[in-house]
């Protein structure tokens, strides 16, 4: 096994390509994220963002208050199609404030 | 491979010893259990057919079929490990192999071959019952997170007897606190809210909100979809564990102290015998409850080297190289920010981490939306 | 966000684009091969927020107008030339196009398209159902009356198109500034002089508006309308899964399309409410309603887990087609490159090239009549019919 640091483990991006891509001129959070895959991957930057982010703040000198955020979008965690694709249970319209027990499916 | 009660598959395979659960996408690099949160997608394979399921919070069942990923042979002698020792440096695909044109042909063939980590399935999976389902529900309070900030919110609000739903993706309540015995107020206030003892509040397990869209906050609750309007949001998810960086970080046996202590305490599993500390000192806590179990810790301090093949053997404290087989990583955590930001919330880096701005009561840019963190886990 | 922009090194360009986009920058690497190198490109962010960043992947030619199948077929030509003419992958894939329809009305017209798109070197051809579940292992053709297919059309990563450009573009002299915003354009007899920006004015003899959505706001600086609307589309992504689907699978009948990308994500969209707006947030309902698609057509996906969702705006005119070419009531100086309507980045290549003829006084090699802003009010609009996602 070779020596590397991993940034983003999803991906096998590692520190050094961080380094390199903000030197190539990927300054911004967006422009890394689709150069080098870093937040892309099955854990969506949960591991790595943060760590990232500051990375890149200092590499480019920056107060991390100047950063640009990554966007987290739905879902949080993988959803299966099969559970988005979820047929409706109850045709009726729904009640008005019903207390948890009520409306609880099967 | 035998299985107890509450294991997951992590927790059972590291109990036999399989550390190495899956090679990564592009090297091929052997990997493993670290947070045990689901959230560090270290640790994916494939059961029954189905790819990319994460050990770490799956229930193993007798019967279940375990394969890895992403292997040419084992997870342990993935022939494709050799790609890692050629790109010692790294690889850029980005301008490989570009000309002739008969050379990025093949290269293209070859990317796509590589390409991905589990595999479709190949038969439509049986429904079992009426399938899943898609409800649609509206509380008074919402509360996100079922760790000791979400129970005190729930609890908090609990006495005016309106309708009270608190979700926590985990089977049991208490968040970091359900594997950690120290954390005796926390477990007491997840049996009661486990018990229904608090009027109108109704606590669900193994229900994950993963997304906020508008006004709905969308659930995944086993298979079902469920749909939530409230009058009062809380969010309280915790925080995601750090991830280390020294070289080699990514070896199996290298876990957060959370992931440790979710396999010692939660599962009864030792997460090594001899288990070197990163970052800040090891709870006392944690220390007794390994020593109890027959493991040590080694050394601690800045690791900035782990070495090993396929798992940790040795890690580098300053000058000298300490023999381990695990590394527990104790490093503040960040806050999950994603629901806060779907909802529109305004973030700000405080102490270098991203995090919701609040005001008071938690009250965040988005009118009805709250945050409930603690302190540093 | 703060500190990226800087002023342009110059005052005074030959010409200047505004958008750094797959359509600016292919239009700017082509005015640079011509030997016009004073050549300044603008874009009021980062190259890959736009468009070009958010889509789908697609390059087809299974167009139904002869303009468009002129730009797609050379643009495709052009993709596969990209990686050794700049150095840079854009792992172009040619897996085909798979069209799938439920009406015998829809059928008889995709007979027609496939039938026109022969006609036209574009090697389409209707297919049987049996033959589609061939072509897509675990397709359910149920409730589908027909098929067609195209063998040649093709997905490409969209970033590295932008990237490959722009650094083949810089090696030729041509300059990239990101993170400046136009906000405002000086006139005079007819002419454009100068462009107002947030880190100073330039000079220009000619300027490009090849900025997308956008582009109406640019036109509107310069006192020219343009009948464009942003329209939001949403798309979403898969794991990573072992290769398994070639085509680019498309259901004409709801406007879905799935296909692979070279990461082994699977990619897609739909039709549904495209919303005039650029607010890109992200639904439930497409979820739920890409999710109830794809049970349809693929069951065997049902295990299979979306990671991610955003959005972004087609930039729509009346008929689906481009407008491209200088326009009578603007500007003489000013020329147009906007309104792609969801297939801007796959005719770029050759967008690129007609916009630097024009700007370098060549004749552009492919009649831009039917692309003239005019066609609109001289009633000479044909729409394009296989307007997908």
């Amino acid at each position: 096994m070779s020596r590397k640091t991993l940034l983003c483990r999803c991906e096998d991006i590692t520190v050094d390509d961080c380094e390199t891509a903000v030197a190539d001129g990927y300054a911004c959070f967006e422009d890394l994220k689709r150069f080098l895959g870093v937040g892309t991957g099955p854990c969506q930057g949960k591991a790595c963002v943060q760590t990232a982010m500051r990375m890149l703040a200092d590499l480019r000198e920056i107060p991390l208050d100047d950063m640009d955020v990554m966007t987290f979008r739905p879902p949080v965690r993988p959803i299966p199609f099969a559970v988005l694709a979820a047929a409706d249970a109850d045709p009726r319209p729904e009640p008005e404030r019903p207390g948890p027990t009520e409306g609880v499916g099967p | 491979m035998p299985v107890r009660p509450g294991d997951t598959l992590g927790s059972a395979l590291h109990r036999a010893g399989v550390l190495v659960l899956s090679r990564s996408m592009k090297y091929h690099r052997p990997r493993g259990l670290y947070c045990c949160t689901g959230s560090c997608a270290s640790c994916f394979v494939d059961v029954d057919g189905v790819p990319n399921v994460p050990a770490c919070t799956t229930a193993a069942a007798p019967g279940m079929e375990v394969r890895s990923q992403n292997t040419l042979g084992s997870a342990r002698r993935d022939l494709l490990g050799v790609v890692d020792k050629v790109y010692r440096r790294g690889f850029d695909p980005h301008g490989a192999f570009t000309r002739p044109r008969i050379v990025n042909t093949m290269f293209l063939k070859a990317v796509r071959f590589m390409s991905g980590v589990g595999e479709a399935p190949e038969e439509t999976m049986a429904v079992e019952g009426a399938g899943p389902q898609r409800l649609q529900l509206h509380v008074h309070h919402l509360v996100v997170g079922g760790g000791r900030k979400g129970l005190l919110a729930a609890k908090r609000h609990a006495h005016r007897g309106l309708a009270t739903l608190l979700v926590d993706e985990a089977p049991r309540l208490g968040g970091s606190a359900a594997s950690d015995p120290a954390e005796r107020d926390t477990l007491e206030l997840a049996a009661a809210a486990e018990a229904g003892a608090w009027p109108a509040v109704e606590a669900w397990t193994g229900t994950l909100a993963f997304g906020v869209y508008g006004d709905v906050v969308a659930l995944r609750r086993g298979d079902d979809l469920w749909e939530v309007r409230a009058d009062r949001i809380t969010l309280a998810p915790g925080r995601h564990d750090a991830w280390p960086l020294f070289v080699n970080n990514d070896l199996p046996g290298v876990l957060s102290l959370r992931g440790a202590r979710r396999l010692l305490h939660g599962h009864g599993v030792l997460p090594g015998r001899a288990v070197v500390g990163h970052g800040d000192p090891l709870p006392a806590s944690f220390v007794e409850a390994l020593e109890a179990a027959g493991g040590r810790v080694v050394g601690q301090g800045e690791v900035t080297e782990a070495a090993g093949s396929p798992v940790v053997e040795r890690a580098r404290l300053g000058e000298a190289w300490v023999r381990c087989d695990a590394i527990v990583c104790n490093l503040p955590g960040t806050p999950r920010v994603e629901l806060f930001q779907q909802a529109g919330c305004r973030l700000g880096f405080e102490g270098g981490v991203l995090a919701p701005a609040t005001g008071k009561d938690g009250a965040t840019s988005v009118e009805g939306m709250h945050a409930a963190f603690g302190g540093p886990p | 966000m703060t500190g990226l922009g800087r002023p342009p090194r110059r005052g005074h360009y030959h010409a200047v684009v505004v958008g750094g986009g797959a359509v600016g920058l292919s239009i700017a690497y082509q005015l640079a091969k011509r030997g016009i190198t004073d050549v300044l490109v603008l874009d009021k962010d980062s190259l890959v927020k736009g468009a070009t960043g958010r889509n789908g992947g697609g390059v087809r030619a299974q167009w139904t107008t002869e303009e468009n199948i002129l730009l797609a077929k050379r643009s495709l030509a052009a993709f596969r030339r990209f990686a050794s003419e700049t150095g840079h992958n854009i792992f172009l894939r040619q897996g085909g196009y798979l069209f799938l329809t439920r009406s015998e009305e829809q059928l008889a017209r995709l007979r027609e398209a496939a039938a026109f798109q022969s006609r036209h070197g574009v090697r389409t051809r209707l297919i049987g159902l049996p033959e589609a579940e061939r072509l897509v292992p675990g397709l359910d053709t149920t409730g589908c009356v027909g098929a067609s297919f195209n063998p040649d059309d093709a997905v490409v990563f969209p970033w590295p198109l932008v990237w490959g450009w722009k650094a083949a573009a810089e090696r030729l002299g041509v300059e990239v500034a990101t993170h400046v915003a136009v906000t405002g354009l000086r006139t005079s007899g007819g002419r454009v002089t100068h462009l107002e920006t947030d880190q100073g004015a330039v000079a220009c003899e000619w300027l490009v508006n090849a900025c997308g959505a956008w582009s109406r706001q640019v036109a509107a600086m310069a006192g020219l309308r343009l009948p464009n609307k942003p329209e939001r589309h949403e798309i979403l992504v898969s794991e990573p899964l072992k290769p398994f689907l070639d085509p680019m699978l498309v259901d004409l009948s709801t406007g879905y399309y799935i296909n692979q990308d070279m990461r082994g994500e699977l990619v897609g969209g739909m039709g549904g409410d495209h919303r005039e707006t650029m607010d890109w947030s992200s639904s439930l309902e497409f979820l739920r309603a890409f999710a109830k698609q794809t049970m349809r057509l693929l069951p065997r996906l049902g295990p299979v887990k979306v990671l991610r969702q955003w959005a972004g705006s087609y930039d729509v005119t009346p008929d689906a087609k481009p407008v491209l070419g200088i326009a009578e009531a603007g500007p003489a100086n000013m020329v147009q490159a906007s309104g792609f309507s969801g297939h801007g980045m796959m005719i770029s290549p050759m967008v690129g090239t007609l916009m630097a003829q024009l700007v370098a006084g060549q004749r552009p090699e492919v009649d831009l009549r039917a692309f003239a802003l005019e066609r609109f009010e001289r009633g000479e609009a044909k729409r394009e019919g296989m307007v997908i996602g």
